[in-house]
């Protein structure tokens, strides 16, 4: 059996090869011209006006986790589709679907337990994200606000229809005027 | 980068083709073989950026599509300068625009090259008595091949690429390695063919690069 | 409601207000003192048979002496109009801001700010709109001299001539120090696939909503204005052209209209019906890369790949109507520049017959499908109120649930005699006035315009193509706002003639002007990506917001 790793090492090696020829090959042939300004972060032509090492949103960390566990899952499962054919003709058939219902199951309660506690939504609530920009530069006296907010300060138009509890408490929290806490992924 | 060397366009043989001034002692059919083989890899795949300001990007973006496409030449529109080797400058340039175009041209990796699309491009065009347009790109990148048109039919920008390509084919490899200064801090960003690897002080003038502008007043 | 009636109540609420009404111009205007300019704003918006409640145009004019500032309102509900001129002394012009009356004059006064120096008392953020902050002196005044150079780059061609430039950028923004409060300040644009043309914006993010979007224009500000004012009437029609690029004819035939109307100069029946077919197929054309593009900024990008190839044919037959594929210079003062010939309007009858089908293709491919419906119903949505103060025109505005079309209800040429439909939303997947409306009342007004063609081209009567107009025109010293209905709106062009061959004033009000100034209001809880929907639905074009 070890001897099918050696597809593996195989593979391994023949990929770090192509990927460092094609290196050698491009230092070889390209003019290589370090520039300052060259080094510049692209922002779309502009110097970038933010700073570069930036706290990132956990809700990012929190996105990336659960695609990666699913990632994984459904890694796991293809060598199961593999070696299924050899389980049912030992008659083991009915354990293995034991087995991965069993795997799948555990991950699927791991799901609904996210879903349902609002970790899949962006934000739940939109007021710690609003701030202050609901003074705007232009306070409509005359026009009424959008019928989705139905705020005096933001309009906050409805979001995209994936995401299920959009309409409900963000309304009313934008229009709080407590100085808000950043909100974490609470 | 001395810009002694004009190339010409696909007539070099291993007995004409000559060593850069001053060169070492290279082995010359080697590199007039390789020389070829890469002009052709790098012909055969110009990525271009995205760089549309005005009228002239309409057009551009009708020459990418399917009657006259521009993707058999290989040239695939990008829209980050990193991954570009074109940059097709189409539409009218201003002041306010002029710094974003140097970075943006700065921010490419060499080897580079600069289509100056349209009269505005060109020489500031119709705009030319105009407070806010540049007169002409060439004030702030080096251009290769001027393209006039306002805007160009697509066939014109087609024969631009093909000139280019023609451009292409007639570098050497070798060049480039003799180019290596990197840049101090305050010298020429869009240097003129500072180490870029193709002689093109003497080419932004001379190249006579109109296309088919039937039509088109 | 007649001018003179709308003087006279004007007069009658503000008898010391009103210093004089010009009976003599095109457009009526009532000369209002400085001082009492927000109480008569306020009276002409709020009384309920007035109802002004369209400010279509701020314009500051450099009248020597003085500097003038004239505000063109309109009512969509009465469907009449106003316009008021002040006057200010030109050492200190100074008048009170209407950004809180109506806020699409924020803009406005950014520009004439900008451009003649006028200063607004009250606006919220008067700063520079379209010339680099660090710009000095006001283009359009009458004694403006342009710098020899800026940056390090030379202004004229000769100089440019003389020597290649080829210094490092200079810093472009000071890196100011933010606090870690955990908002991603990025730029977004104003080179960026998915802004259409050259649009800066300065985005506020926590990474996925959006706390503010700051829209910054002027990166293709080319003066055209202030060429209008260099170039004799007939020369400025190549430049309508490039006002709105894929609108071409529009622009063409707005400008046209209006010195027209100055002139005095009718137009034949033929050259009218020749001016709707060459119009309605522009409109077709600026349609299919407003609906593509927008599919394109969502990922999809074969139906946009499609309408190009249609669009292949109408710029064949563009180029057999005036010679030109994008930039026309097809309309002059009279009527067109050529005549049609009967291969030509066999062709697009022909075209028209292929082309019914297609649009049924493209919907098919894009404008069912699930996932395009879901990024486009119920984001950003504009209500009809915000629509109307924030001077939204065009399909932006019908989406919304206005139903206002130039055509219709402030008809020009010879639409009344044609039959169409005037496309407002219903909410088809989502809210009145999302974006999912925006864009499908842009493909319903394809099919309004090939309907428009049949028709157009059955009535095409024989005849003359133009008038025989004076080679050089002088119209008398006189002012006027034309509008027609192109594909992003109202184009209008407000000129101010003063006797001789040039223009006073040339002034282009364009629908991508404010339809760009809506979104800073709309952004505030909206995802990056539906920033993107957003920007592609309005059909915002760079050159037709800076001009």
């Amino acid at each position: 059996m070890l001897f099918e790793f050696s597809v593996v090492l195989i593979f391994l090696t023949v990929s770090a090869v192509v990927v460092g020829v094609a290196l050698w090959l491009t230092r070889l042939v390209a003019p290589q011209v370090p520039d300052p300004v060259k080094a510049t972060p692209y922002e779309c032509g502009e110097r970038p006006i933010g700073h570069g090492w930036y706290n990132f949103n956990p809700r990012f960390y929190l996105m990336a986790l659960v695609f990666i566990v699913f990632d994984v899952e459904i890694a796991l499962t293809y060598p199961v589709a593999v070696v299924v054919r050899q389980w049912v003709e030992d008659g083991r058939g009915l354990l293995a679907v034991a087995e991965i219902a069993l795997f799948l199951g555990i991950l699927a309660a791991g799901l609904a337990y996210v879903w349902g506690r609002g970790d899949l939504d962006w934000a739940r609530e939109l007021s710690g994200i609003l701030g202050e920009a609901e003074a705007g530069p232009n306070p409509a006296s005359g026009p009424a606000p959008s019928p989705t907010g139905g705020t005096a300060q933001a309009t906050v138009p409805g979001p995209s229809p994936a995401m299920p509890n959009a309409s409900g408490s963000p309304a009313g929290s934008a229009a709080s005027a407590q100085p808000e806490t950043p909100k974490g992924p609470a | 980068m001395s810009t002694a060397q004009t190339p010409q366009p696909s007539d070099l043989t291993p007995e004409t083709a000559t060593c850069p001034a001053g060169g070492e002692g290279m082995p010359l059919v080697m590199t007039t073989t390789v020389d070829q083989f890469i002009n052709w890899a790098r012909q055969s795949s110009i990525w271009y950026l995205l760089f549309a300001t005005a009228c002239c990007g309409i057009e551009l973006m009708q020459t990418g599509g399917p009657r006259t496409d521009l993707d058999r030449f290989g040239a695939v529109f990008r829209s980050s300068p990193r991954q570009s080797d074109l940059l097709i400058v189409a539409g009218a340039i201003t002041y306010k625009m002029a710094d974003r175009v140097r970075l943006i041209y700065a921010q490419m990796s060499e080897p580079k090259y600069v289509i100056a699309m349209g009269s505005c491009a060109n020489c500031g065009g119709l705009f030319q008595r105009s407070y806010s347009v540049i007169p002409g790109v060439d004030t702030i990148v080096p251009v290769d091949i001027y393209l006039p048109g306002c805007p160009p039919r697509p066939e014109a920008l087609n024969e631009a690429i093909l000139r280019l390509q023609d451009l292409m084919r007639g570098e050497h490899w070798a060049d480039r390695l003799r180019s290596h200064e990197p840049k101090t801090g305050g010298a020429g960003a869009g240097g003129q063919a500072a180490g870029n690897s193709v002689a093109r002080g003497g080419q932004t003038t001379g190249t006579p690069a109109s296309g088919a502008d039937a039509g088109n007043a | 409601m007649k001018p003179a009636e709308i003087h006279r109540r004007l007069k009658a609420a503000f008898p010391d207000g009103i210093l004089e009404i010009q009976e003599g111009l095109l457009d009526p205007a009532a000369v209002i003192a400085p001082a009492r300019l927000l109480d008569v704003a306020r009276f002409l918006r709020d009384d309920p048979e007035l109802r002004m409640d369209y400010l279509r145009l701020i314009t500051a004019i450099d009248r020597v002496d003085t500097i003038e500032v004239v505000y063109h309102l309109a009512s969509l509900t009465h469907r009449h109009g106003a316009v008021l001129r002040v006057r200010l002394p030109r050492e200190a012009p100074e008048v009170a801001s209407l950004a809180g009356i109506w806020p699409t004059a924020n803009w406005h006064e950014r520009e004439q700010y900008d451009l003649l120096g006028v200063r607004f008392l009250g606006h919220p953020d008067l700063r520079r709109l379209f010339m680099p902050k660090d710009w000095v002196g006001h283009p359009l005044r009458k004694d403006y001299v342009r710098p020899e150079e800026y940056h390090g780059i030379p202004t004229s061609r000769e100089a440019a001539r003389a020597r290649r430039v080829t210094a490092v950028a200079p810093p472009m923004h000071e890196a100011k120090d933010e606090e870690a409060d955990g908002i991603m300040r990025l730029n977004m644009g104003p080179h960026h696939p998915a802004t259409h043309g050259v649009l800066n914006f300065l985005l506020e993010t926590d990474g996925e909503i959006l706390r503010r979007v700051r829209p910054e224009v002027g990166y293709l500000h080319r003066g055209l204005e202030k060429i209008g004012e260099l170039t004799p009437y007939y020369g400025t029609m190549p430049y309508t052209d490039r006002i709105d690029y894929l609108g071409a004819m529009f622009t063409n035939q707005g400008w046209a209209m209006a010195v027209e109307r100055l002139a005095g100069i009718e137009v034949p029946r033929r050259a009218e019906f020749l001016r709707v077919i060459a119009c309605e197929l522009n409109r077709i054309a600026s349609h299919m890369i407003a609906t593509g593009s927008t599919a394109m900024d969502t990922g999809a990008f074969t139906p946009f790949l499609h309408w190009i190839r249609e669009r292949e044919t109408i710029n064949d037959i563009m180029e057999r109507i005036c010679g030109a594929r994008l930039t026309y210079n097809y309309m002059r003062f009279g009527g067109v520049s050529r005549d049609i010939d009967g291969e030509t309007l066999e062709k697009i009858a022909r075209w028209l017959d292929h082309f019914e089908p297609i649009i049924d293709e493209y919907n098919r491919l894009i404008t069912g499908n699930e996932i395009f419906v879901r990024r486009l119903a119920n984001v950003a949505t504009i209500s009809a109120e915000d629509a109307v103060a924030y001077g939204i025109v065009g399909p932006n505005l019908r989406a919304s649930g206005v139903s206002w079309d130039i055509r219709r209800d402030e008809p020009y040429s010879v639409y009344p005699e044609l039959d169409f439909a005037v496309i407002t939303g219903q909410g088809w997947r989502g809210r009145v006035g999302d974006a999912y409306d925006r864009y499908y009342c842009r493909v319903l007004e394809i099919r309004e315009s090939v309907k428009i063609l049949r028709q157009a081209l059955s009535a095409l009567p024989a005849g003359k193509f133009r008038t025989e107009v004076p080679r050089t025109l002088k119209p008398a010293a006189n002012e006027v706002y034309t509008r027609v209905e192109g594909p992003r709106g109202e184009a209008g062009f407000y000129v101010v003639s003063d006797g001789s061959d040039k223009p006073y004033r040339a002034r282009y009000r364009t629908g991508s002007f404010t339809a760009l100034s809506i979104i800073e209001h709309l952004s505030p809880g909206l995802m990056l990506a539906d920033l993107v929907v957003l920007i592609g639905t309005l059909d915002v074009i760079a050159p037709e917001v800076d001009r």
